[in-house]
């Protein structure tokens, strides 16, 4: 299967802030999620992806092609913002769409609307955050796009529409050559639902792997603060009056020592640390 | 495309109602007026409105979205040209027949007249839009804005002297502007298409995001 996003070495500078040689592979048929805190540069990644700011450098293949702007009809996007105007109704936005997406499937649309329980009367400047995104999810599923690029569509979400969005990422995966990548500092969401995780920190990838690879691979590890400098490679050791504790790799841990399993959360919080240090 | 129109047709609906409000009220100013000011008027506010259409783009971050939509920059920005293209014709035709109306009821109608007084306020309300819309799409709104004023200024400036030297000379109802027709025409219609291609140019490089 095609590479749903292929990212090379890709740069962008601004002044004070340097998206520095981002690679990260997307397969067809997986979410993805990238996690990073605020100002990480996700968003720059999402949008040098689409072609809506150049980049200083490396290169972008989505859906197999090296030009985002021939692939739009495949690509379902939702921005941190849902960029409606804010006059316009569910109606009115469906019929918009009708006459932009090539593969527009207006029945589809309106049960979405239904399902996600939009008033399809209310203008979108009276909507909550909730509301907005799902009328963003319901735009980016009723048109056939094969890869979905959502840039912190869950944040700001109360836990049932979270829930609810998160159903439908599970729902659009599932089809054949469907894939997504999502960004989110709500490390919890992806967690749920992706299969790989992409970490990035201040404009540079720490890691990029397979959610169940990085789970089985990391661990937490504790002990006495002499027990643990027996261990190679620790990542961000914390020692406190009780004892020690650290992020470390399960293979250099010896057996018989306390560990106990890291979650996605936990290891992007250590690594960053880290990375402060 | 046929989106991107229709999105535009709502917001001017919904946005430029007092836009549709003034322009109606210097028509009927227009009808009893012995000088063509109010006319212009009519067809500068007219093609004001892609700037305020882009305005409100901008606050709901539809420009971000629509760059992610199956659209070119060029069909954006084409909208855009051709909601204010649709404007002043609309205007200018409403103008138009009032002005005809009015020249025939008075019996001082002449074609050339007429077809010159057309040309004028094409003319008028196309070079507002053409000099304005380049800088919006380069700059953004905000910033564009400081040209909308400069513009403004300077076309009230222009339209008061123009009125100026019609009753001066006691020519503003009588005047056969149909002698330059042919160039007001020419270069409104030019300076709408260098405008066009400008503001496609400006807006294929800039980062929107």
């Amino acid at each position: 299967m095609v590479n749903a996003l292929e990212i090379r070495e890709l740069t962008k500078k601004y002044k004070d802030f340097t998206l520095d040689r981002l690679s990260l592979t997307l397969p067809g048929g997986c979410i993805m999620g990238l996690v990073g805190e605020n100002g990480a540069g996700k968003s720059t990644a999402i949008k040098l992806a689409l072609g809506m700011i150049s980049r200083d450098g490396g290169a972008v293949t989505i859906l197999g092609s090296d030009d985002p702007g021939s692939v739009k009809e495949d690509l379902g996007v939702i921005l941190d913002e849902v960029g409606i105007p804010e006059c316009l109704n569910v109606r009115q936005v469906g019929k918009i769409m009708a006459g932009t997406f090539a593969r527009w499937d207006a029945s589809g649309y309106d049960a979405l609307v239904k399902k996600l329980r939009l008033p399809e009367d209310k203008s979108f400047k009276d909507f909550s955050k909730g509301m907005r995104m799902k009328l963003g999810f319901a735009i980016a599923l009723s048109h056939g796009a094969r890869l979905l690029l959502l840039d912190e569509a869950t944040s700001g979400l109360d836990p049932v529409a979270r829930d609810e969005v998160l159903d439908l990422l599970r729902d659009f995966a599932g089809d054949d050559g469907h894939s997504v990548l999502i960004s989110s500092h709500i490390v919890s969401d992806l967690e749920k639902v992706c299969d790989y995780i992409a970490f990035l920190h201040k404009g540079r990838l720490l890691l990029c792997e397979e959610k169940d690879r990085l789970l089985e691979e990391y661990c937490i590890v504790r002990g006495t603060a002499e027990e643990l400098d027996k261990i190679e490679g620790l990542l961000h050791e914390k020692i406190t009056p009780y004892g020690a504790e650290a992020l470390a790799r399960r293979a250099a841990v010896p057996s018989g020592a306390n560990v106990s399993p890291v979650s996605i959360e936990e290891l992007f919080v250590l690594m960053v640390k880290e990375g402060n240090k | 495309m046929k989106g991107l129109l229709l999105k535009d047709w709502y917001m001017t609906v919904k946005y430029c109602r007092s836009y549709l409000l003034i322009v109606g009220v210097f028509i009927a100013v227009q009808a009893f007026s012995p000088n063509y000011f109010y006319a212009f008027y009519a067809g500068i506010m007219a093609g004001l409105i892609p700037v305020t259409l882009i305005s409100y783009d901008e606050r709901s971050k539809w420009t971000v979205y629509s760059c992610a939509l199956p659209y070119t920059r060029a069909q954006l920005v084409s909208a855009k040209y051709i909601v204010g293209g649709a404007a002043q014709l609309a205007a200018m035709v409403v103008m138009g027949t009032v002005q005809a109306v009015k020249l025939c009821a008075a019996g001082s109608f002449s074609l050339g007249g007429f077809a010159g007084f057309l040309a004028l306020q094409l003319f008028m309300s196309s070079i507002i839009c053409s000099i304005n819309l380049p800088f919006v799409f380069k700059f953004g709104v905000e910033k564009g804005r400081i040209s909308y004023y400069v513009i403004i200024i300077a076309s009230f400036a222009v339209i008061g002297a123009i009125g100026g030297v019609a009753m001066i000379s006691g020519m503003s109802a009588g005047f056969n502007y149909g002698i330059l027709s042919p160039v007001f025409l020419a270069v409104g219609i030019g300076a709408y298409a260098l405008s066009w291609l400008l503001s496609v140019k400006f807006y294929s490089k800039r980062e929107l995001g």
